[in-house]
C-alpha cells in the first residue's frame, strides 16, 4: 500500500517529476558516456605501451630496470626457466635483449633501440609477424633483422638492403656488424615505429658479445586478474637475484598520467553531479513541504512516522531509480554501439594522440565499474537528499503540521 | 516596476530559491575552477614549451626537418640572422647546429639531439639556463662539456664531470666520435625533451664535424605571443620558402597548438554542461513558481496586466535568479582563482605523470578577466532559455479559470 | 459507562514568552454514545481541547483518561498507535489523501491497523455505503463534492472501529444541504452503531442535533450540559 501511496505521489505533480528524472537521465548517459571514453581511452593507452611491447609482469637481473645497462644480464638457466615454468598463471615467456645502437645505411644514422628476441614467443605475445608490411618474419635461424618503417625511410633502406649497427657491447666491448633487413615493420605507435629494430636474439647475442644472455624476460599470463598473485610468486621464488616488475612500476608514467586524467574526469562529473543533487534536493524538498499538512493528517490518524518515512524513501527512489534505469538502458545501447564502432581521430587531435604514442581512435568501454559507480552516485544523492525529509518528519508536530 | 515584482517574487519560496541559487553558486565554482586549472595547465605547458623547447619561430634549410640531415644547413646564416634581429617585433635571434646521434657512457647508451648553442645568444632565446640542477651553463671555457638532463644523467649512470662519448654522422658521413665532459645537468618539465635533448658548445660541434661557422637552425624570440604570426609572414616574404622553412611554435608542435586550442573548446563545453544541468534546476523551480501563483497570475491577467508584461516578469525572474547564483559563483571562484593562481597548488603527488606530458607539478589556475563576461552571458542565455517554457505555461492561463481554480 | 475522563486539563501555550492559558482546569466526563457539540466564541478553546482528548497534543496540566489509558503515560510512538485503534478524525477541510479513492482512503486506516483484505474490502464497501457513496468507490477526492468529501472523511474515521469519533468543525466548509445530510448520517450512525461522536462547532443547527452541548468560554467550561435522550 505504501508503495501504491509513494507511486502516485510521484506522479501528482508531473511536470516536476518528469524534469527531475530527465536530469538525471541526462546526468547519468552524460557520465557513462564519460566514463565509458576515458576507460576506454586508458584501456588503450595500455594495450598499446603494454600489451604490445612490454608484457604485464617482467624479470630482470636486479638493478637492470634502474640503469638499463648491458651489463646487467640474465642467462635463462634451467632452474630459472623451471621456475618461471611452473608458476600458476604464466603460460610462456619471451627472452629479450635490448641495447640502442646507432643504425647507419651508407649516408646517414641515427641512435635507435635494437630489440634481440625469440621470433616465435614473440609473435604468440605482441603478434609482431602481423606488423611486417614488406619482406618476411624472421626465425631463430634468420641472419637478418627487421627494421620498423619510419626508420628504414630515413635511412634510405628497404628489404635486402644492408643495415650498419654501431654499438656497445657486454663489458664496454665495441659492437658493430652489418645486417640484412629481412623485413619492414609496421607499429602504429610513432615512438617505436621511427626507433625500431628487431633481430633474432641469438644474433643479437653474437653482437653484443653476450652469448645466452638477456636482459629482459616478458612473461605473458593467462589472465590480468592474476597479476598480482603472479608477480608475488615470482617474487618469492626467484629470490634476490632477480627483480620482478608489473607493468605499473615499468610504467609509472602511464599509471600516473591516467590517475591525473582520471581525477579530471572525476571532478568535473562531481560538480555535474553535485548541480544535479540539488535539482533533486529541490524536489525532495518542495516534495515534503507542499505536504506538510498533509504528513500531519496521516500521522493524526494513527500512521507512524517510520511508515511515513518509508514512503517519503520510496518516492525518492522511484525517482532515482526511473531516471537511473532510463539511462542505462540508453547508455547500454549507446555504449554498446561506441564500443564496436571507436571513432578514428584525424588531423591534430591525432598527431596530440601519436605524440603520446597512442594509436589515434577513441575507444570506449563497457566496464562494468562504469555502469555501477554511477549507480552509486545517484544511490548516495538520493540518500543525502533524503536527508531533508526524514528530519522533517521526524520532527513533525501533527498540531502544528495541521494548523497548516 | 516588474522588475522590482520580480526581484521580490524570487524570495517569497526563500527555501526553494536558495537551493537553486546555492546549486548554481556551487555548479559556477566548480566550472569555474576546473577551467582555470585547465587554463592555467595549457598556458604553463604553452609557454615552458616555447621557453625551453621551440622558441616562437624557427629557421632551417628546406628538408632538414624531415631528418634532421647534418648537410642541409642554411647558407646565408649571417645575413639571415641579421635580418631577423631586425625584423619588428623580434626580440632575439640565435643561430644553432643541430645534430643527432648516439651518447654513451661506460654503462649505458642512448639516442641523442646534441645542440651546439652560443650560450650567450642562446640565453635570450631559451630559459634552459634557468633549468639547471647541477653544475652551470658553460661558464668556464673548457672545451668538449655538455649539458644533460637529470633523465639522461640517471640512464647513463654519469654525474657532474661524467665522462659521456658522443658519436655521429658528419658532413660526409663519417662516422665521428668525441669525448665530452658533463658541465651542468638540467631538468625541465617535459620528459620527451629532457630525454633526447644535450646542448654543447656549438663550436665544439663545429670542430668535432669539421664544419666552420655552420648554423643549421635559426631559433627566434618575438616580443610578445601575438607578434609570431606578423615575424612569419614577413620572414617568408623574404625568403624564398623554397630554400627556407620558417616556421612559428604552432608548426614545429602542432600537438601542443592542438591542445591549446582544445582547451577553451573543452572548456565552454565543460561549462555549456554544468549550465546544461543547472537549466533543469531552474526551469523546474520556476515551473513551481508559476504554478504556486495560477490564482495570482489570473488576478493580474484580470486587473489588466498585458501578457507581454507577464511574460517579461517571468523571464526577469529567472534572470535574477540565476544571476545572483552565477554573481555568488564568479565572486567566489574569482577569489579562489585569484589566490591560488599565486600561491599555486602543489600536484607533486600526480608530478611525474603530469610532466611526461610536459605540465608542471605546481598548477597556477588562471583565468582572462573577459571569461567572467562571457560566462555571466552564457548564464543568462541559460536562463533565458529555461525560463521560455514557464514563462509560456503562465501565458496559456486563462484568468477566469485561474482565479476560481 | 465513561470512556473519556478529563480532570483538571491546562494547557498553556508559550510559557516562557507570552503565555496563552487556553485551557484551564478542565474536568470533563464523556460515556458511550454521546453525540455532544463542543461550542463557544472562536479562541475558547474547543480545538486544543479537542487536541487533547485526541491525543494529538499533551495537557500542561491534568490527565486525560480514555478507558484506563492516561494519555500522559504514553510515548509519542505509543500515543500515535493508540489514535490508530482508538479515535476517529474528521478534519474541517476533509483532509483526505489526494491520491487515494474513496475506497482507498478508508481502506487505508485498517491497512494500517494490519487487517486483512478480506475484511478491509468488505468493510470499506459497507461504510461507503452507509454514507451514501456506494457509487462512488473508486472516486478520487478531488472529483467529489466537499459534503461527499466529508461523508468520506467519516467512513474513514469509523473505519478502524474507534472507542469514539473526533470532529473539529465538521460542517464549516459545507452548504446547509450537505450539512444536513452529514449530520443525518452521524445521527443515524450514533442511534444505531451507538458510536460516540464529539464535535465542535459554531452552528446553530447543528448544536440544536446535539445530545449534549458543553460550552467553553476563555479555556473554562461554563455549562457542560447533560445528555438529552434521543430526538
Amino acid at each position: 500500500m505504501l508503495l501504491a501511496i509513494a507511486w502516485r505521489n510521484v506522479w501528482r505533480n508531473k511536470r516536476r517529476t518528469i524534469i527531475t528524472v530527465s536530469s538525471i537521465f541526462f546526468a547519468v548517459l552524460l557520465a557513462l558516456f564519460m566514463r565509458s571514453l576515458q576507460t576506454g581511452s586508458y584501456e588503450n593507452m595500455i594495450r598499446n605501451s603494454v600489451e604490445l611491447y612490454s608484457g604485464y609482469i617482467q624479470v630482470h637481473r636486479k638493478g637492470y630496470w634502474e640503469d638499463k645497462s648491458i651489463n646487467r644480464m640474465l642467462r635463462v638457466t634451467d632452474t630459472l626457466d623451471t621456475r618461471l615454468a611452473s608458476t600458476p598463471g604464466v603460460t610462456f615467456y619471451i627472452p629479450r635483449l635490448e641495447t640502442f645502437v646507432l643504425a647507419a645505411s651508407n649516408e646517414i644514422s641515427k641512435g635507435v633501440m635494437v630489440i634481440g628476441t625469440s621470433p616465435q614467443e614473440e609473435d604468440r605475445m605482441t603478434h609482431l609477424s602481423g606488423k611486417v608490411v614488406n619482406g618476411a618474419y624472421f626465425s631463430d635461424s634468420t641472419h637478418g633483422v627487421l627494421v620498423s618503417e619510419g626508420l628504414a625511410g630515413y635511412l634510405g633502406l628497404g628489404v635486402n638492403d644492408t643495415i650498419v649497427m654501431i654499438g656497445q657491447g657486454y663489458h664496454g666491448a665495441n659492437a658493430v656488424d652489418k645486417y640484412p633487413i629481412q623485413g619492414i615493420l609496421h607499429f602504429s605507435n610513432p615512438q617505436a615505429n621511427d626507433n625500431t629494430i628487431y633481430a633474432p636474439l641469438k644474433l643479437l647475442q653474437q653482437f653484443t658479445g653476450a652469448p645466452d644472455l638477456c636482459t629482459a624476460l616478458a612473461v605473458s599470463i593467462d589472465d590480468l586478474k592474476h597479476l598480482d598473485r603472479v608477480k608475488r610468486h615470482l617474487t618469492s621464488v626467484l629470490g634476490e637475484r632477480y627483480e620482478v616488475m608489473d607493468w605499473k612500476e615499468m610504467q609509472p608514467e602511464l599509471v600516473q598520467a591516467i590517475q591525473s586524467d582520471n581525477a579530471g574526469g572525476i571532478i568535473l562529473l562531481g560538480i555535474l553531479y553535485l548541480v544535479i543533487a540539488f535539482g533533486i534536493f529541490g524536489t525532495v524538498m518542495m516534495m515534503s513541504m507542499e505536504r506538510r499538512r498533509e504528513f500531519g493528517v496521516m500521522v493524526a490518524v494513527g500512521m507512524q512516522k517510520r511508515a511515513l518515512s518509508l514512503m517519503v524513501v520510496m518516492e525518492t527512489c522511484i525517482i532515482g531509480l526511473l531516471g537511473l534505469m532510463a539511462s542505462l538502458v540508453m547508455g547500454i545501447f549507446l555504449l554498446l554501439y561506441m564500443y564496436h564502432h571507436p571513432i578514428p581521430l584525424t588531423g591534430n587531435a591525432a598527431l596530440a594522440m601519436r605524440d603520446m604514442g597512442i594509436e589515434p581512435l577513441i575507444r570506449f568501454s563497457l566496464d562494468p565499474v562504469i555502469f555501477t559507480s554511477q549507480m552509486l552516485a545517484i544511490t548516495v544523492i538520493m540518500f543525502v537528499c533524503l536527508l531533508y525529509p526524514l528530519w522533517n518528519i521526524s520532527r513533525l508536530n501533527a498540531i502544528t503540521a495541521l494548523r497548516h | 516596476m516588474i522588475a522590482a515584482i520580480s526581484w521580490r517574487n524570487i524570495w517569497r519560496n526563500k527555501w526553494r530559491s536558495i537551493v537553486i541559487i546555492m546549486a548554481i553558486t556551487a555548479g559556477l565554482t566548480g566550472g569555474i575552477f576546473t577551467v582555470a586549472i585547465y587554463n592555467g595547465l595549457a598556458e604553463q605547458k604553452l609557454r615552458t614549451a616555447i621557453d625551453t623547447q621551440t622558441a616562437h619561430l624557427q629557421m632551417h634549410a628546406s628538408g632538414f626537418q624531415e631528418n634532421m640531415d647534418i648537410r642541409l644547413y642554411l647558407h646565408d646564416a649571417d645575413r639571415m640572422l641579421a635580418v631577423a634581429g631586425a625584423q619588428p617585433g623580434v626580440q632575439a635571434v640565435a643561430g644553432r647546429l643541430i645534430a643527432t646521434g648516439m651518447a654513451a657512457s661506460a654503462n649505458s647508451n642512448i639516442g641523442i639531439r646534441l645542440n651546439g648553442i652560443v650560450p650567450e645568444k642562446e640565453k635570450a632565446i631559451s630559459t634552459i639556463y634557468q633549468s639547471l640542477v647541477e653544475g652551470d651553463y658553460f661558464q668556464n671555457e673548457k672545451r668538449n662539456q655538455v649539458l644533460i638532463s637529470s633523465r639522461t644523467a640517471k640512464k647513463l649512470k654519469v654525474g657532474l664531470n661524467g665522462k659521456v662519448v658522443v658519436t655521429l654522422q658528419d658532413l660526409n658521413g663519417d662516422i665521428v666520435g668525441a669525448a665530452f665532459r658533463v658541465g651542468g645537468i638540467f631538468k625541465t618539465t617535459h620528459t620527451g625533451f629532457d630525454e633526447t635533448n644535450v646542448f654543447v658548445l656549438k663550436r665544439d660541434l663545429e670542430r668535432i664535424l669539421s664544419m666552420d661557422g655552420i648554423v643549421n637552425e635559426i631559433a627566434i624570440r618575438a616580443s610578445d605571443i601575438e607578434a609570431v604570426p606578423g615575424v612569419q609572414r614577413r620572414l617568408q616574404e623574404t625568403f624564398p620558402p623554397k630554400e627556407t622553412q620558417v616556421e612559428s611554435w604552432r608548426e614545429l608542435q602542432p600537438e601542443l597548438a592542438y591542445i591549446n586550442d582544445v582547451t577553451w573548446q573543452v572548456n565552454y563545453l565543460i561549462l555549456v554542461i554544468i549550465l546544461l544541468a543547472l537549466a533543469f534546476g531552474i526551469l523546474n523551480t520556476m515551473l513551481m513558481a508559476i504554478f504556486e501563483r495560477v490564482r495570482e497570475i489570473g488576478v493580474l491577467m484580470a486587473v489588466g496586466m498585458s501578457k507581454a508584461r507577464i511574460f517579461s516578469m517571468i523571464i526577469l525572474e529567472t534572470v535574477f535568479l540565476s544571476l545572483t547564483g552565477a554573481a555568488l559563483g564568479m565572486v567566489i571562484s574569482a577569489w579562489l582563482v585569484s589566490t591560488l593562481g599565486t600561491s599555486g597548488i602543489d600536484l607533486s603527488a600526480f608530478a611525474q605523470g603530469l610532466e611526461a606530458f610536459g605540465y608542471s607539478s605546481m598548477i597556477y589556475p588562471q583565468l582572462e578577466p573577459l571569461f567572467y563576461l562571457t560566462l555571466a552571458c552564457m548564464v543568462v542565455i541559460a536562463a533565458l532559455l529555461s525560463s521560455l517554457y514557464p514563462a509560456y505555461k503562465a501565458l496559456e492561463l486563462n484568468p477566469v479559470e485561474a482565479i476560481h481554480g | 459507562m465513561s470512556i473519556i475522563n478529563v480532570i483538571g486539563v491546562g494547557k498553556v501555550y508559550n510559557p516562557e514568552t507570552i503565555p496563552v492559558h487556553a485551557l484551564t482546569a478542565v474536568n470533563l466526563e464523556f460515556r458511550k454514545g454521546e453525540f455532544t457539540a463542543i461550542v463557544g466564541p472562536s479562541g475558547c478553546g474547543k480545538t486544543t481541547l479537542l487536541n487533547m482528548i485526541g491525543g494529538l497534543d499533551y495537557p500542561t496540566s491534568g490527565n486525560v483518561i480514555i478507558n484506563d489509558t492516561d494519555l500522559s503515560t504514553l510515548t509519542s510512538k505509543q500515543l500515535i498507535r493508540f489514535r490508530l485503534h482508538n479515535i476517529g478524525f474528521v478534519f474541517q477541510d476533509y483532509s483526505l489523501l489526494p491520491v487515494l479513492t474513496a475506497r482507498e482512503n478508508t481502506e487505508f486506516i485498517m491497512q494500517l491497523q494490519k487487517r486483512s483484505k478480506k475484511e478491509y474490502r468488505e468493510r470499506s464497501t459497507a461504510l461507503l455505503t452507509e454514507v451514501g457513496l456506494a457509487d462512488r468507490l473508486d472516486t478520487f477526492p478531488r472529483k467529489l463534492s466537499g459534503g461527499q468529501q466529508q461523508r468520506v472523511a467519516v467512513a474513514r474515521a469509523l473505519a478502524a472501529k474507534p472507542q469514539f469519533v473526533l470532529a473539529d468543525e465538521p460542517t464549516a466548509n459545507l452548504d446547509s444541504r450537505s450539512t444536513t445530510e452529514l449530520l443525518d448520517i452521524m445521527l443515524r450512525l450514533n442511534r444505531e452503531e451507538h458510536i460516540t461522536f464529539i464535535f465542535s462547532t459554531h452552528d446553530q443547527r447543528v448544536i440544536e442535533k446535539a445530545r449534549r452541548v458543553i460550552r467553553l468560554e476563555d479555556g473554562k467550561v461554563i455549562q457542560s450540559g447533560e445528555m438529552k435522550e434521543g430526538q
